[in-house]
């Protein structure tokens, strides 16, 4: 090593040896933790997740649980969200906790209560506030679930992106040093910049699923595909339950061509929503010859009256007797 | 491929739509289905229709842009996308319309009546034999609503239809919405002329909503069933108790709940006796 403890004054190459050293050691890090974490025999154990709150929480987290909790009320029209991020209790909602939902009645759920305790009288809360409101039953949530092996304990992978950071820290003021003195650094840059790409990489394949509840959300997807193929097109077929569904499974951009629930776009975070929404073939519908940008929906294009698509709907569905 | 399921007698369904494929997915009384052949790629059919013919829910295809009425021949194209989707769904059925739809590359854009003359009932039953000679599974024709009549017309709708089946074996998808539209526009007895119909070639009815717009009956589907095709579609019970009937709706979709009362109106309409012998009455 040159004799110095200072990396900066290493030569190029025992510096690139360090340099890729440091990476194996992180990366052999995270697979020995994560596999240590797998020997747990609590891990394997499985708790019942019975409800889409669990599926948000397992998914994407406390953030996602509150969202769906605001996305059934926005459905009963009990709140309204406004500004991208805030959320508004609705003055005129009914003060029973209970809301007509086609021939059922559909209590308030303990989320929903909840968010419209923290919603109050005030004039809106951020969805962050209400998710920091809820923390410490979202933790308990979290608790349950991970206690329960559905949700992965391993460490954030915020841990080993901020390691890998700090060695592209290092290799980035070497890369200075270096051409400073007049030095090639060429492999260095190259080393850089995989290191980015890396990093990068390993945050975004970090799952918050074991293998139990990857399971349990498949099955849940596949059980839930016409749910999509509904919410993509129409909300005012959907029950409450059915919405707070839809958003956890496959993101608030499922729901296509409805009223309220257009305005979630703040919601959408669901890193699964384009991957489930492309297996789910969306495309389809336009067919052939309708699948234009105006016949496409529920007013022609879907009906047997909208074979006129190819000209532009024909002036409508009505008295086409078919 | 599995034998496509035949459509059980006394069978009640829904019409296929994106707006419906949830209720049609989960709604336990749900004899039978259809789906709109031209908004489908038998390449890339959704997964809940899959997981339907999966399930033995019958599906049928139905077409709206054959042309069957047209001077010219059926498309082949469209009869083999027919004749695909048909296949890829398991279907025991193909529907397609009686109207004309297009003339030389000049499309109307709307299904149009023929003319009832002996003449078009020729070429009728030409283009119909050949599009059942296409087709992998068994075709019915659809009557349809119009707004407007031939002045040359010589057949009453009854009587085209009958003479048609004396023709053809094609089997006949009565809607029940339709042919009150037209009693309603055109001055005649839907519940008298019903008897007048071969209605032991019709393998399954549609019933729809519509509403009165300037003195005409219009096919809207889009509202829930009046009184004019609650009566025919009644009475067509009445007469065949274990006909598989169908909802179709298309727009203007206000929840689950309206669209189950519907469904359950349709059960309510039929006779309480399933005799023996009417088990065996289903089509095809």
């Amino acid at each position: 090593m040159n004799g110095t403890l200072n990396v900066l004054d290493w030569s190029g190459p025992t510096f690139l040896l360090g340099y890729a050293a440091a990476i194996v050691v992180v990366l052999g890090l995270r697979l020995v933790l994560g596999h240590l974490l797998k020997l747990d025999p609590s891990y394997t154990s499985t708790t019942d997740p019975t409800d889409a709150y669990d599926a948000a929480m397992i998914l994407e987290g406390p953030r996602r649980v509150v969202a769906t909790a605001v996305a059934r009320l926005v459905a009963r029209g009990e709140a309204q969200l406004y500004e991208g991020e805030h959320v508004k209790r609705i003055e005129s909602a009914p003060s029973t906790p209970y809301r007509s939902e086609g021939d059922d009645t559909v209590p308030l759920d303990r989320w929903e209560q909840a968010v419209l305790d923290q919603l109050g009288p005030r004039a809106s809360v951020s969805l962050g506030d209400l998710t920091a409101g809820l923390a410490d039953d979202l933790e308990a949530q979290r608790v349950r679930l991970s206690e329960g092996g559905m949700l992965d304990r391993s460490p954030s992978p915020w841990l080993y992106t901020g390691l890998l950071g700090v060695i592209g820290g290092v290799g980035i003021m070497k890369m200075m040093v270096g051409m400073s003195r007049g030095r090639s650094v060429g492999l260095l840059v190259i080393f850089t910049i995989l290191l980015g790409v890396l990093a990068v990489v390993l945050h975004r394949r970090h799952h918050r699923t074991t293998p139990a509840s990857a399971l349990w959300l498949d099955q849940k997807r596949t059980k839930f595909d016409a749910l999509q193929v509904t919410a993509s097109s129409s909300s005012e077929m959907l029950s409450i339950d059915d919405v707070g569904w839809a958003l956890v499974l496959f993101g608030s951009a499922v729901f296509d061509g409805s009223q309220s629930l257009d305005s979630l776009p703040l919601l959408t975070s669901c890193a699964e929503a384009p991957k489930a929404r492309a297996a789910s073939g969306v495309g389809w519908w336009a067919g052939l010859g309708c699948g234009g940008s105006s016949c496409g929906g529920s007013s022609c294009g879907g009906s047997s009256c909208g074979f006129s698509c190819g000209g532009g709907c024909g002036g409508g569905c009505g008295g086409c007797g078919s | 491929m599995s034998p496509a399921p035949a459509i059980p007698p006394r069978a009640t369904g829904l019409g296929w739509r994106p707006e419906t494929a949830l209720l049609v997915h989960r709604h336990e009384g749900i004899g039978l289905t259809e789906v709109v052949a031209e908004n489908l790629d038998p390449r890339r059919l959704p997964r809940p229709l899959l997981d339907l013919r999966d399930r033995g829910v019958p599906i049928i295809v139905h077409g709206v842009g054959l042309g069957l009425g047209d001077a010219g021949r059926p498309d082949p194209a469209r009869l083999d996308h027919l004749a695909a989707l048909a296949l890829a769904l398991g279907s025991p059925l193909v529907s397609e319309h009686i109207a004309f739809v297009r003339g030389g590359d000049r499309e109307a854009g709307h299904l149009l009546p023929v003319e009832r003359t002996p003449e078009t009932l020729d070429v009728l039953v030409e283009n119909i034999e050949l599009a059942r000679r296409h087709l992998p599974v068994p075709l019915a024709v659809e009557n349809i609503a119009a707004l407007v009549a031939w002045p040359g017309d010589t057949l009453t709708e009854a009587e085209f239809l009958r003479r048609l089946c004396a023709r053809s074996e094609v089997s006949l998808l009565f809607d029940a919405a339709n042919w009150w539209a037209n009693a309603f526009n055109f001055g005649w007895s839907a519940i008298d002329e019903l008897a007048a119909l071969p209605l032991d070639r019709i393998a399954y009815a549609h019933v729809a909503g519509g509403r009165l717009r300037e003195g005409y009956y219009v096919d809207t589907h889009a509202h829930a069933m009046g009184e004019g095709p609650r009566a025919v579609a009644g009475a067509l019970l009445g007469l065949r108790p274990a006909l598989p009937v169908l909802l179709e709706r298309d727009d203007h979709f206000d929840g689950e709940a309206s669209l189950r009362r519907e469904l359950a109106a349709i059960d309510a309409m039929r006779p309480p006796v399933p005799a023996r012998e009417e088990l065996a009455d289903a089509r095809p």
